[in-house]
């Protein structure tokens, strides 16, 4: 058996449909046949395999955009192996598919701020082409990619805030001036996908504990 | 993560049956049959104030396989830049650390770069 990881998408609109990575039986194909005729057979060969994979049928890592795929005509598809990457499942989300020219692109990078929930500091500023998911304990990733916090990548430093009256986090500041984020961003909405669980105080000011 | 809510996750497994019930592919490529743009990145930043004399900053990050990585410092005082390296792991997570390389006030950013290329 062998280790595949394969990746749909759309041929028309370059969309990724979903992943799957888990064993497969091995190509059993003459060794001696080498080049362009090699690459056909393995390609059939993996047509053949693919056509038993789908969302809800197999057991296997997988994550699928159901949306897509559901929308996705018969023949409306292009499966690639993409086992040489190594990367985990769902990590080529974002990219994108060129049909004509047969190549696998890279969609617009993404925003990040990563935070520590405990006091709510945001550590690092990042910029990714992939997803980029929670690592360190205590700490969360927030992907703020076409929001207004984006376009002051590298100055978002500070702390959030949770207005209880207001239900929502504002954000404080921090650093000198120049090289912080400007004090708009104390107002504007974010989305930091934490809950809030118990109250504490934190440098004198009332704040909230995120539940991570 | 920017995918949509239509997700499903299961363990891993195999193959087992050869029921068709995929015919929506229009064809399949394997590796060699295709070709891909160039390299993917990750840039990443830390802050740092003027008391930090040994900064280690631990943040979360693409899993890299052949990647490397490189780490500089930026200021916006008068004083000196210190020094800044940063280590890669394999499990996600990328460790900054800074170090004061002169008495006076420092504020900034260290910065910390990955790059996969293809």
């Amino acid at each position: 058996m062998a280790l595949v990881h394969l990746v749909w998408f759309r041929r028309t609109t370059g969309q990724w449909i979903g992943e799957w990575k888990g064993l497969v039986p091995e190509p059993d194909i003459d060794p001696t046949i080498i080049g362009d005729e090699r690459l056909r057979l393995m390609n059939a060969w993996q047509q053949r395999i693919q056509s038993t994979l789908g969302p809800r049928c197999l057991p296997g890592e997988q994550e699928w955009n159901l949306d897509e795929w559901d929308a996705c005509p018969s023949g409306g598809a292009v499966c690639l192996d993409v086992t040489r990457f190594g990367w985990p499942i769902g990590d080529h989300a974002w990219h994108r598919w060129d049909d004509p020219h047969r190549m696998l692109d890279w969609g617009d990078e993404h925003t990040f701020i990563e935070i520590r929930t405990d006091t709510m500091e945001i550590v690092a500023n990042q910029r990714s082409h992939r997803p980029i998911r929670d690592a360190v304990p205590g700490q969360h990733v927030v992907d703020i990619t076409h929001t207004q916090w984006a376009r002051f990548y590298g100055r978002i430093f500070g702390r959030f805030i949770w207005r209880e009256g207001e239900q929502r986090w504002s954000f404080m500041p921090s650093g000198t001036e120049g090289c912080c984020a400007p004090k708009e961003l104390a107002e504007a909405p974010i989305d930091l996908g934490l809950g809030v669980e118990k109250e504490s105080v934190y440098h004198g000011e009332f704040v909230q504990r995120a539940r991570h | 993560m920017g995918i949509s809510s239509g997700i499903i996750s299961t363990v891993t497994g195999s193959v087992g049956s050869v029921t068709t019930v995929n015919d929506k592919t229009g064809y399949s490529l394997t590796a060699g049959s295709y070709s891909v743009r160039a390299s993917s990145t990750q840039h990443g930043s830390v802050s740092f104030g003027a008391s930090d004399s040994d900064l280690n900053v631990t943040i979360s990050s693409v899993t890299v396989t052949r990647a490397f990585a490189s780490g500089d410092s930026r200021t916006n005082a008068v004083t000196e830049v210190g020094q800044s390296f940063i280590s890669t792991e394999l499990t996600g997570a990328t460790t900054v650390n800074k170090k004061r390389g002169a008495s006076g006030t420092i504020t900034g950013t260290s910065a910390a770069e990955v790059m996969e290329l293809f």
